[in-house]
């Protein structure tokens, strides 16, 4: 069931904070300066994406006799709730 | 004596005579209508169990001792152990055990002294689980970060199932979240709770999990501190936060698992990071990276403008002028040095032309002189070498004769 993700979100953010303050120290070259903030954008983006794909779903597990798994949706009730 | 002798006989016939079960019976009789129902304190001592679950210890006091059965049916309903020197009160019936001529009591209720049964329960198995090391920071797993599914194991009917679906819905509700619906008090909910935790673990995809319910009597989370409890936690792949009560009810549960939320609203928080907060961070890190960038390049442009600016670029003539004139002395120089040069060379070139003409035999002979050899061909300069009758060769400067010495002078 689990999905595989080219990066965890906050592995992704780690490493984009760690550009942020290397491109903040001004050390590099332009060359790499460029590199990195392209690296840094393309981070960034990744991030928002995990972020804005998320979906909301709120599901009850129930186990039938013979063991097996059967998942129920409980959202309705969520939205009664809020309404 | 007689009389006596007699009055013997008479009581002899008289006697009655019990066996050693009758005289058992009555005093059993005897003994439990007249204690049906009490309360003693006492210290545990002696104690034994048995394979069937039942216990048999001594109660006792400076001077005395009582001994007692525990009846596994009874003893079900006692929640601590007993121990050797625990402080008890118990309640029951005093009867005999006739095979071995004993009276005892034989114990419904047992409550510890001094801490209440439920404390004293929970301070055994907290004791025990500890030195198992179920408590240990080296079996802590991490909790997720930002966590797919979260798995929450309480009661859907409870005040903890509302408290944490309303605060995920505030802090980033595009969560997945399965719910096991369980009973969280009440005789077997430990049991339930612990397969639920099982369960939640072979449906796989669970990235953390949330276990308590609300706030309650120590009774009414009993649950969470059982061992079979415990178990399922520790057992359990999936980090857990434990959420049990309020802030101040610690239970097993608590010490067991990953992480311990002092309530659910805050096991909610725990697991899941606040979205608003977090696009922040990340539209401010792309921020940050584009005037880091933006920065850089003007520093660039800005040391490139510097470098311009300078006179040399501004007016580039003047790097190559100075060394222009160099150059040009020093080609005046050397043509100057190469004409002194070649002028001697000429000057003396001619000297010694002018020499080797002024040097030249033929030269000689052309103002007239001539030369005379000996036999030998060499020139002669002297006399000396000279005798009457030698022939030798005079060059004019025109052809050339022979002729014979006569006189030398």
């Amino acid at each position: 069931m689990a999905e595989k993700k080219e990066m965890k979100f906050e592995d992704a953010l780690k490493k984009l904070e760690e550009i942020v303050e290397n491109l903040e120290e001004g050390d590099l070259s332009l060359d790499e300066s460029m590199k990195r903030y392209e690296e840094g954008i393309r981070l960034s983006k990744l991030c928002s994406k995990r972020l804005e794909e998320a979906k909301k779903k709120v599901e009850l597990l129930l186990k039938s006799e013979d063991g097996k798994f059967v998942t129920k949706s409980l959202e309705k009730d969520e939205e009664d709730d809020r309404s | 004596m007689k009389t006596n002798l007699f009055s013997e006989t008479k009581h002899t016939t008289q006697r009655k005579i019990y066996t050693v079960t009758e005289i058992t019976r009555d005093i059993q009789s005897l003994l439990e209508e007249a204690f049906p129902e009490v309360w003693v304190e006492g210290e545990v001592t002696n104690l034994s169990q048995s394979a069937k679950g039942h216990a048999y210890f001594s109660l006792k006091d400076e001077t005395a001792l009582l001994k007692c059965a525990l009846f596994a049916s009874n003893g079900r309903s006692v929640k601590f152990k007993l121990e050797n020197g625990l402080k008890v009160l118990c309640y029951g019936g005093i009867s005999t055990y006739p095979p071995r001529g004993d009276y005892q009591l034989i114990v419904e209720k047992i409550e510890p002294q001094g801490l209440g049964a439920l404390q004293l329960a929970f301070e055994q198995l907290k004791k025990k689980l500890e030195k198992e090391g179920l408590f240990a920071p080296k079996h802590k797993k991490p909790i997720p970060f930002l966590p797919d599914r979260i798995g929450i194991v309480t009661s859907l009917s409870g005040k903890a199932i509302r408290d944490i679906l309303k605060v995920i819905g505030e802090r980033f509700k595009e969560v997945h979240i399965l719910i096991r619906d369980v009973r969280v008090q009440g005789e077997g909910s430990a049991e339930e709770i612990a397969e639920a935790i099982r369960d939640l673990n072979a449906f796989g995809g669970v990235d953390v999990l949330l276990v308590g319910r609300g706030g309650g009597s120590m009774e009414d989370l009993w649950a969470f501190n059982e061992e079979v409890m415990a178990r399922a936690i520790f057992a359990s792949k999936i980090p857990i936060i434990s959420c049990v009560g309020h802030e101040l009810d610690f239970t097993i549960a608590d010490f067991v698992a990953d992480v311990r939320a002092g309530t659910p609203s805050m096991a909610a928080e725990r697991v899941v990071p606040d979205k608003t907060e977090l696009l922040e961070t990340v539209d401010d890190h792309r921020h940050r990276l584009r005037s880091a960038l933006l920065e850089k390049v003007e520093l660039l442009t800005e040391r490139l403008r510097a470098q311009r600016q300078h006179i040399l670029f501004r007016q580039p003539e003047r790097l190559f002028l100075p060394k222009e004139q160099h150059l040009d002395d020093l080609t005046q120089t050397a043509s100057q040095r190469m004409a002194g040069v070649l002028t001697g060379v000429e000057n003396r070139f001619l000297l010694q032309v002018g020499k080797l003409e002024t040097l030249s035999p033929l030269k000689v002979l052309q103002r007239g002189f001539s030369v005379t050899y000996g036999l030998d061909g060499r020139l002669l300069q002297e006399t000396a070498s000279l005798s009457v009758g030698d022939k030798v060769t005079t060059r004019l400067r025109r052809g050339a004769f022979k002729s014979r010495v006569e006189r030398i002078d």
